[in-house]
């Protein structure tokens, strides 16, 4: 089993909780400076201790992640993080300009001589808000900014595109990407038909903010469109994003998380906007999908898989039951807490002493 | 010769295929002239499209009469292969003699008219403009015809200079 580390680059001062977007005049600039630094220093500790790979993803307009442009801080890393692979999981493709994309990911490959993986994310529903985009035509602009930045990799002539959503005269990529024909490509597949597009398409998949016992549903729909679709996913293209705090003791790891306030989902942080997007039929149609967003207990989040957290011993042992009921091969480990030295240590212990234990499940 | 014709404005010629809502389209703004078997009309001076199969006749007319043809337009062309080869070897050897502004326009779910044929028509004929219509197969002129027909007309209208865009961005004055 793999293990990748995930820091959201999160603003470690005080900041609303349960509002989006939230007001920027909370955002102290010295704060942000630490902020930024210590999310580097995470990264590189991570790739000195043994992850496989470094994740960073696309959020926008609160504390909870500073990266809106998740290609900024892959640039960044690829001066840091000298062995791991760096994972942009992802950029929010159906806000963005497809090409662009495309253009940052060839460019952040050629600058870790191939050392990029390219998650390509349909975004949180509050996203949409960000850019201005029907959250309801976002399923299509995914499907057809994915078309284009394949084509776009992978075609040797200029060639114009007429879309649906996007109309080019001329793409042609400089550099191309370095891994042929590109980079190893995932998705999120919460959703049936995300599952059925990335099978058909042999796009590896990742799952984030959902519990186990869902995640495993969707794999198993996953793993049984591919076999329609003629292939066998292997352990290494299912993700699983899971939050984690380890400690040398059990108790010690359990009091840090007490002190760590938990964070309504943006999604929800916003009554109006979840209810515009639930009218736009893009979220509001499972109810089990809108109730795993809720504030739960800790030990409840541990039971559904949402959380590692204990000593190197219990982890492994959480660890056990995704590797069995999911089937991931790739471990994506969001950094649950910043706690200073507390959570320098929760990376080593994770890098020194689980890595070792979960390399040969 | 029986032809099927609608529209006025620019005569533009189009070789094979069925009549299409595309042609509907572009027969706003342009004399369309789609020839019962295929034999181009006695015209001076035209725009000319060759779909599928008929590609190859519309590439052969536009080398026999490059001063007429103004502008050529290949709708999801049969003739390279997608290793670049092709049945007519002469024809093959001769795509690069063709001056007229050109554009091959192929859908992404075209088999028959693979994408990965397209770029050796860039490669052999100079000037050649790719566009690739999505979602959508060798129907594509039934299936995306405001896409195909807003393609074919501007770059019938501006040739290269279909490059750039020119529609407003303006959301509100």
């Amino acid at each position: 089993m793999k293990a990748s580390l995930f820091c959201t680059s999160r603003y470690t001062g005080p900041s609303p909780n349960g509002v989006w977007p939230v007001a920027s005049e909370y955002c102290k600039p010295d704060i942000s400076v630490s902020s930024m630094q210590g999310t580097l220093d995470q990264f590189k500790l991570a790739d000195e201790f043994g992850f496989d790979w470094v994740t960073c993803a696309e959020h926008h307009y609160s504390g909870f992640s500073m990266t809106p442009n998740p290609m900024v801080v892959a640039g960044a890393l690829t001066q840091i993080v000298k062995r791991a692979k760096i994972a942009v999981l992802g950029p929010t493709v159906p806000i963005l300009n497809p090409v662009r994309v495309a253009e940052e990911f060839a460019m952040l490959d050629a600058m870790t001589n191939g050392r990029i993986i390219a998650g390509m994310m349909r975004g949180t529903p509050n996203e949409y808000v960000t850019y201005n985009y029907n959250p309801s035509e976002s399923r299509a602009r995914f499907a057809e900014a994915m078309a284009i930045i394949r084509h776009a990799w992978t075609e040797p002539q200029p060639f114009g595109w007429q879309g649906r959503y996007y109309q080019y005269r001329a793409i042609s990529v400089w550099p191309r990407p370095i891994q042929q024909p590109h980079p190893p490509l995932y998705m999120s597949a919460s959703s049936p038909e995300a599952g059925e597009y990335a099978a058909k398409n042999r796009i590896g998949i990742g799952f984030a903010f959902t519990t186990v016992p869902m995640a495993a549903i969707a794999a198993k729909h996953y793993r049984a469109e591919a076999a329609k679709a003629g292939w066998e996913p292997t352990p290494d293209e299912v993700i699983y994003r899971v939050g984690f705090h380890c400690a040398d003791t059990d108790e010690r790891a359990f009091a840090d998380m007490h002190e760590v306030p938990q964070r309504v989902s943006q999604t929800n942080a916003n009554a109006a906007i979840a209810a515009a997007i639930e009218e736009s039929d893009y979220y509001g149609r499972d109810e089990s999908q809108r109730r795993r967003n809720q504030t739960r207990d800790l030990s409840d989040r541990i039971e559904q898989g949402q959380l590692l957290v204990g000593s190197p011993e219990t982890m492994v042992d959480q660890i056990h039951r995704v590797r069995r009921e999911l089937g991931a091969g790739i471990l994506d480990c969001v950094v649950a807490a910043q706690l200073g030295a507390r959570t320098v240590r929760s990376i080593e212990l994770f890098g020194t002493k689980v890595l070792p234990m979960i390399r040969d499940l | 010769m029986t032809a099927r014709e609608e529209g006025s404005g620019t005569p533009l010629v189009w070789l094979g295929g069925a009549w299409s809502k595309t042609r509907t389209l572009l027969a706003k703004n342009h004399h369309v002239i789609a020839p019962e078997g295929g034999s181009a009309p006695e015209l001076a001076s035209f725009d000319l499209v060759g779909e599928g199969a008929a590609a190859a006749d519309a590439l052969r007319l536009a080398l026999a009469r490059p001063q007429a043809v103004r502008g050529l337009v290949l709708v999801g062309p049969m003739l390279l292969k997608r290793d670049g080869s092709a049945g007519d070897a002469t024809l093959l050897a001769r795509l690069g003699e063709v001056t007229q502004p050109s554009l091959a326009v192929f859908a992404t779910n075209d088999p028959q008219s693979p994408l990965e044929a397209a770029r050796h028509y860039k490669t052999r004929m100079p000037g050649c403009n790719l566009v690739f219509v999505y979602d959508a197969d060798a129907r594509m002129t039934d299936e995306r015809p405001e896409a195909v027909a807003s393609l074919i007309a501007d770059f019938l209208e501006r040739h290269d200079l279909f490059l750039v865009r020119r529609e407003s961005d303006v959301i509100f004055p």
